[in-house]
């Protein structure tokens, strides 16, 4: 019983670990868009450029968010979380 | 565009505030554990406060200005790229294809160098884990406050 507690406790950190780190993908997208975006507007308005690189830096910081917060869940669910559940199962 | 040792001076400058915001997080974060180090009863919450969890904010800080540092090099990389545009305004897809790679690049390496950190942070016992993870979001959160703070 003791053994298939920990089965599923180790097997849903897992699972848990891999869907957290499926947030990793959004902001890969929304900044490739930014980017791309950003450029049509340097291409059509040189002049903007310090603007545009000041206002996609802070875009770009802030587009991450959500992929680091995966990020972390992933790697605690991974490296930390299974110590807990098979201390408090043991 | 470049300024003194080579570095844009938009970079610089977000990147001194960046590091500003990431380190007054610290600040806060660390004595946030030493109030819970001295006023928490250890049998409800044993909350270090030693070299440790120093060490981990202060190196998690420097990974913090360091991602942020190189996101704004690649940044510069894309807004460098000097894009052909037609007569519509459009920009041509090869530009923007190059543009999509060297960020996605960028932030694959930028993710790769924090999963390292994150992995150090929990298994090399001179960091503490919190102290070495929490301040990895720090700077967005920041960034996000300030542009609340801004706006009101």
């Amino acid at each position: 019983m003791d053994l298939l507690a920990k089965g599923i406790a180790l097997a849903g950190c897992a699972i848990g670990a891999g869907l957290a780190l499926i947030a990793g993908i959004g902001p890969g997208i929304g900044e490739g868009n930014a980017v791309a975006k950003a450029l049509e507007a340097i291409g059509r308005q040189p002049e903007c450029k310090s603007s545009v690189t000041s206002t996609m830096l802070l875009g770009c910081a802030v587009a991450e968010t959500t992929g680091i917060y995966g990020f972390v869940t992933g790697l605690l669910l991974i490296f930390v979380a299974p110590g807990l559940f098979i201390d408090k199962i043991v | 565009m470049s300024g003194r040792r080579g570095i844009d001076p938009v970079v610089r400058k977000e990147t001194l505030r960046v590091g500003a915001i990431a380190y007054a997080g610290i600040a806060i974060m660390l004595l946030g554990f030493f109030l819970l180090n001295r006023f928490c009863p250890p049998e409800v919450w044993d909350v270090p406060f030693d070299y440790t969890v120093i060490l981990g904010g202060v190196c998690c800080g420097v990974i913090d200005i360091l991602n942020f540092f190189l996101m704004g090099l690649a940044v510069v990389k894309v807004t460098s790229l000097e894009p052909a545009v037609d007569e519509e305004g459009n920009v041509s897809e090869e530009d923007t294809g190059r543009a999509r790679k060297i960020m996605s690049t960028s932030m694959r390496l930028r993710f790769l160098m924090m999963i390292v950190w994150v992995v150090i942070a929990i298994a090399v016992p001179c960091f503490n884990p919190v102290a070495g993870i929490m301040p990895l979001l720090f700077p967005t959160l920041g960034i996000k406050l300030l542009g609340i703070a801004n706006k009101a």
